[in-house]
């Protein structure tokens, strides 16, 4: 029943909801690679920061905006995908 | 339901209070050092000890505190006007502007607004003055922060733009200053409010997290962030005292979402 008859009402929303989740997560990875540690993006874009390296800064940026656009981009084509056969 | 909101009420305000007349109760400066202790334990002359520079902790964490309490309401009501001019005038008016302001909020929204910050913050000099610093990472978060809450007024203008006592009051031609000062904005006044009192404990938390990461208010101005950032150093031994900082930013959020609650639930 879960499947057939809830998941197909709600799943607009939680796509939605995850599209822009993507870009939450990924700030939220900044603090947590730099406090413990975890070579990643984060690090990189913290380190870069302190050492105000701004063309690396803002390459790291545009890598993350890109990473949330496809996402969001992904996220509108499934719901979309969904819709219309109903 | 009620007691638990009382008492985030209570506590806020006692943190509020302290905080102002945090000059009073402590009678160690912020950033005068005590070369002599250094890290030092509690004792009756240092309440919470002192950190690796020996200043004393409770000096620092009261005039940290007072840093956020001061600017964060300060930066949700800039982020709020911000939203009420973008989201909420457009709504009403609706066409080409309306469309406009959806497209730069839903712009806003999708931007990590972390890295956003981070490159903001990492084009100011080095040798920017701690005063300034906090007001532009606060102003920062404030011009940054009106994507959220001009959605929802957004919504509510274009809600009551088709509502029938806003369709009478144009029918007999009041003009469009007096309708949007006499009829919209008391209408919006409880979302602005919710959202002004939801904004606090999210920027308390945005500018922990840059000052965490040694990018928000510079030294030696305290922080409740740059405190937490004593906790990172295993080196000063009595860092568990840092978690004062922790402990006061937790009652700062969860009061100020159960006063953003109780305001909904009024409105």
């Amino acid at each position: 029943m879960f499947f057939r008859h809830v998941v197909p009402v709600i799943k607009r929303e939680v796509l939605a909801l995850a599209g822009v989740s993507i870009g939450i997560a990924i700030s939220a990875a900044i603090p947590v690679e730099a406090l413990c540690g975890i070579p990643g993006i984060g690090q990189l874009a913290w380190q870069s920061a302190l050492a105000r390296d701004l063309p690396l800064l803002i390459n790291i940026s545009m890598l993350v905006i890109a990473c949330v656009v496809v996402a969001n981009s992904g996220a509108d084509l499934l719901s979309e995908e969904r819709r219309q056969p109903a | 339901m009620k007691a638990v909101r009382l008492a985030a009420t209570v506590l806020a305000a006692i943190l509020v209070l302290a905080s102002i007349g945090g000059s009073f109760l402590s009678r160690f400066d912020y950033a005068v050092q005590d070369r002599e202790q250094v890290n030092a334990g509690p004792s009756s002359k240092h309440w919470l000890g002192t950190d690796d520079l020996g200043r004393d902790r409770f000096a620092r964490l009261l005039h940290g505190t007072r840093v956020s309490m001061l600017l964060a309401p300060a930066a949700a009501a800039v982020s709020v006007l911000l939203a009420l001019t973008v989201g909420a005038a457009p709504g009403f008016f609706g066409g080409f502007s309306e469309r406009a302001a959806k497209t730069a909020i839903d712009l806003f929204l999708s931007i990590p607004w972390l890295f956003l910050l981070l490159t903001v913050r990492a084009m100011l000099p080095l040798n920017t003055s701690p005063a300034v610093s906090v007001t532009i990472t606060f102003l920062m978060l404030g011009i940054l922060g009106w994507a959220a809450p001009a959605r929802i007024l957004l919504a509510r203008a274009r809600s009551m733009r088709q509502s029938d006592f806003i369709v009478m009051a144009c029918s007999i031609g009041v003009s469009p200053c007096r309708l949007l000062g006499k009829h919209v904005l008391p209408n919006l006044h409880p979302i602005l409010l919710v959202q002004f009192w939801i904004s606090v404990p999210v920027f308390v938390l945005a500018e922990a997290n840059l000052s965490l990461l040694g990018l928000g208010v510079a030294e030696p101005l305290p922080s409740l962030g740059s405190l937490l950032r004593e906790l990172e150093t295993v080196m000063s031994f009595r860092g568990d005292l840092c978690r004062f900082a922790a402990l006061i930013m937790l009652i700062l959020i969860v009061s100020g979402m159960q006063i953003a609650m109780s305001e909904r639930e009024v409105s």
